[in-house]
């Protein structure tokens, strides 16, 4: 039943009570001590006085003269016998005594004994006086001291001064009391006194503590069991407010304390449930990029892979690895890197050995290895995989840590093998077109009936060639290429003589024994008839030949073919018109052009090389201007999925003013401020800026037509001028339209 | 430009080095061994990076970097180590005597030259 509070003010209480009730009972005591002390002292002094009275005085006197000497032995005796009678009479327990000052000696401090109730006599050595011996000794006083103490017990002395018959004070009687009966009494009442008062202290401060403490320490407890259930989680719990002391006050704080929890409470649970929602949506998030990133992984028709420094491939890598290297996805993980990806590459094993040191040089090390290093990875290898020879691509991408550190390394590997033959395709035939551009080359800078009468000098010549080598005939075959490698320097077709050349020097060769190869001939033999071949073709199909030579067809690259029979056409005219032809620039990055577009190309290229040529040169040549040679640029370039043909000159330009003035004399719209709408104009029909109309152009139809042509592929045309001079003819086709593959293939030819 | 101690036995690989190193404008001292380029580093001041062979005789590139390292200007020093061939255990050897990378042979100039501008400019940063 009792808190620890209530002991506490138990102890509290009945100490203070204990404490007061002993103080009063030690007052009590002290009084009473006083009062026996008093009585005592005055049956002392009562004692002492009825003695003194009864003692000669005179004869004390005497006495204590001779004290040193020994004398006076029967005064003496009485004064011992009357000593005896006051002991006896009143039952002391000590003897009775007299002493007078120690007269002898001049310290007047001393006493010295006279007579005893005892037998025995004194020394006559003096005693040390003491304040009230003083006083009755000079003065005549009478009294009693204080109680004091000895070895044997508690006394009381009452003293009374004896008196000699003139008067004069002789000595003093002292009676001792004991006073240990009455004191003992005292103490022990007072003990008692404190026990009691301590029984009652205790039963009273039980009593007063528990009233007291009960009617303290309930709001505590009660506010505790509020405590100990909030604590347990009832948040809602309220501690009751009543009265007006510290606990009232410590109950609202508590209540405040207790709304601002439940309030944090609720205001954290609210955040959590937020918390929660953001997690899940985060994890969704994770988890969706996550199936993004494997989504790709496993679709990427790439292989992805990374690796620590341990160079084995971690748990995610793009399923095209397995797929492609033909191994099981359950063995890629913990693979080493090389081994995976270079399979029998042709890497020599000090490649090889550079690759792997490499990688372990550079990944789990500082940054700057990587710096260092990276370029000696392979970028690209043939590797073989069952039995066929792959060419990849592979990339190498350093991811680093916060330590500056690379921790891992990203390997994007490319299947390159197709793009790698198609750009050797395009290099073939490149190099093809390249010869054949060098055919033209040649072909256009003599005159047709020239080349004409070479070719059909040549025909019997080569056939008598190629048997000449049959045959193994070998002056005839030695005079006939020697003839034939003559025509060919008049018309300095290099190709041609080349290999003529190396014919009769490999005919002289064999001649004098310095070779002894029949097949050396032969096939010398045949290439000269190749070669001539190739010419005639070229002369033939290409730059239109003449009616009596003949040839098989065979399509070579389209679009130069398309260009060069242009030029071949316009070369003459220009002569004839006087104008002087510089360089012709042709790139074209379409590997296959769609054959049915082939024509249509032709057709803009007839338009578009007289528009040119008409307008930005001979026009102004005629008006008097000095023109510089014909330079003509065509590409066909590929962006996207887009086949963008420029047709540049670097004649006089459009004339803009014109333009927008025959524009406003047709009444056709056109927005003065934009150069595309001004330039737009020229593609309406009958829109021509040309003064007169001439054979080939300036009857307005040239760009309306090409426009014409071009919609019909879904393609757009436009005009403008170019940087600094000329004119730029811009079309522009969706790829699949006019081409079946493209790569790059860029020739020039100054013509 | 930086101060770099270059070491290495082989006259022909130091000379190219040198010229390497020459070409990004660095102040270049040589030395052809362990115990030259430890004297050498010990007798000048200032070097901002140090380029060691490690087969070397007399004392080897790790050897002469943990020696190196042991000198109070050279705590910080950033060193690279030319190699062939490395072991998981010469690596670790390495990065315990505090070389800070490897440098695969045959280096290449302007990835060397690369590498060290940033180092430099790391340190003066």
């Amino acid at each position: 039943m009792f808190s620890s509070i209530k002991t506490k003010l138990l102890l509290l209480v009945s100490s203070l009570l204990f404490l007061a009730i002993s103080i009063v009972s030690g007052f009590l005591y002290l009084s009473s001590l006083k009062r026996i002390e008093n009585g005592l002292g005055e049956k002392a002094l009562s004692i002492a006085r009825t003695a003194a009275i009864t003692i000669n005085g005179d004869n004390h006197s005497k006495l204590s003269q001779n004290i040193s000497n020994a004398g006076g032995m029967e005064e003496l005796a009485t004064l011992q016998k009357k000593l005896r009678m006051v002991k006896n009479t009143n039952s002391l327990q000590t003897d009775v005594y007299t002493y007078t000052r120690a007269w002898w000696v001049n310290d007047t401090d001393n006493i010295v004994f006279v007579g005893s109730s005892s037998e025995e006599t004194f020394s006559v050595k003096g005693q040390a006086m003491e304040a009230y011996m003083k006083k009755a000794l000079y003065d005549g006083s009478s009294g009693f001291t204080e109680i004091f103490k000895t070895v044997n017990g508690e006394w009381i002395t009452g003293y009374s001064p004896i008196y000699s018959s003139d008067g004069n004070i002789s000595g003093v009687l002292e009676v001792a009391l004991a006073t240990s009966d009455e004191v003992l009494t005292a103490r022990n009442q007072f003990l008692k006194n404190v026990v009691i008062s301590a029984i009652v202290a205790m039963i009273l401060g039980c009593i007063f503590t528990y009233i007291v403490a009960t009617k303290t320490t309930s709001p505590i407890i009660a506010l505790g069991h509020v405590t100990r259930s909030m604590a347990g989680g009832d948040l809602n719990t309220r501690a009751e407010v009543s009265g007006k002391d510290e606990i009232t006050s410590l109950s609202k704080d508590f209540n405040k304390m207790a709304e601002n929890l439940e309030k944090s409470y609720r205001e954290l649970e609210i955040y959590n449930e937020d918390l929660e929602k953001m997690v899940e949506a985060r994890t969704a998030e994770v988890v969706a990029s996550k199936k993004k990133i494997q989504k790709i992984l496993a679709h990427i028709e790439q292989g992805i892979l990374t690796f620590d420094k341990s160079l084995r491939i971690d748990d995610e890598f793009s399923a095209y690895l397995s797929e492609f290297y033909n191994v099981a996805s359950i063995d890629i993980p913990g693979r080493d890197v090389l081994e995976l990806v270079l399979p029998e590459s042709n890497l020599t094993s000090d490649q090889y050995n550079q690759a792997h040191e490499t990688l372990k040089a550079v990944v789990g090390e500082h940054a700057v290895a990587w710096t260092f290093n990276s370029d000696h990875l392979p970028t690209e290898a043939t590797i073989k995989i069952a039995q066929s020879e792959k060419i990849i691509g592979l990339e190498w991408t350093p991811i680093f840590d916060n330590s500056e550190k690379t921790e891992r390394l990203m390997l994007a590997m490319k299947d390159l093998t197709a793009q790698r033959m198609l750009e050797k395709e395009v290099a073939e035939k490149d190099a093809k077109n390249q010869e054949l551009m060098d055919k033209i080359g040649e072909l256009v800078t003599i005159e047709r009936d020239r080349a004409n009468k070479f070719f059909v000098d040549s025909d019997p010549r080569v056939k008598s060639i190629e048997k000449s080598s049959s045959n193994h005939s070998l002056d005839k075959l030695f005079m006939e290429i020697h003839t034939l490698k003559g025509g060919a320097r008049l018309l300095n077709f290099k190709g041609l003589i080349d290999v003529a050349h190396k014919l009769e020097k490999d005919l002289q060769d064999y001649k004098e024994g310095k070779i002894d190869e029949e097949l050396t001939i032969k096939n010398g033999a045949k290439k000269v008839s190749d070669k001539y071949y190739e010419y005639r073709r070229v002369f033939k199909d290409v730059l239109g030949g003449s009616s009596n030579v003949s040839t098989s067809h065979e399509n070579t690259g389209g679009f130069y073919t398309l260009i060069d029979k242009h030029v071949f056409s316009i070369k003459e005219d220009l002569i004839d018109k006087g104008l002087e032809l510089g360089e012709i620039s042709v790139f074209d990055a379409v590997v296959s052009w769609k054959s049915e577009v082939l024509p249509l190309l032709d057709d803009i290229l007839i338009h578009s090389f007289s528009n040119s040529i008409d307008h930005g040169y001979h026009r102004p040549f005629l008006s008097g201007s000095k023109v510089s040679p014909i330079s003509l640029s065509i590409s066909a370039e590929t962006d996207k999925n887009r086949v963008i043909i420029k047709i540049k000159d670097e004649g006089s330009g459009l004339d803009r003013d014109k333009v927008v003035k025959l524009a406003a004399g047709k009444n056709i719209d056109c927005d003065e401020s934009s150069d595309a709408s001004v330039f737009g104009c020229l593609f309406h029909v009958s829109f021509s800026t040309a003064d007169t109309v001439s054979t080939s152009s300036g009857r307005g139809v040239g760009l309306p037509a090409i426009k014409d042509m071009v919609n019909k592929l879904d393609g757009e045309v436009s005009i403008g001028n170019g940087s600094p001079t000329g004119t730029i003819l811009t079309i522009d086709f969706p790829q699949t339209k006019v081409c079946n593959m493209y790569g790059r293939q860029s020739l020039k030819k100054a013509v | 430009m930086g101060k770099i101690l270059i070491v290495d036995d082989s006259d022909m690989f130091r000379d190219e080095l040198k010229l390497a190193l020459k070409n990004g404008e660095h102040e270049v001292l040589e030395a052809s061994d362990g115990l030259d380029g430890l004297n050498k580093a010990k007798e000048s001041s200032g070097i901002d990076i140090i380029i060691s062979d490690f087969n070397m005789p007399e004392l080897n590139g790790l050897q002469m970097v943990a020696m190196i390292k042991e000198l109070e200007q050279y705590k910080t020093t950033p060193i690279f180590i030319l190699t062939t061939e490395t072991s998981p255990e010469l690596k670790q050897q390495a990065t315990t005597a505090g070389v800070m990378a490897w440098i695969v042979k045959p280096f290449v100039e302007k990835k060397l030259l690369m590498g060290i501008s940033k180092i430099l400019s790391m340190k003066a940063s």
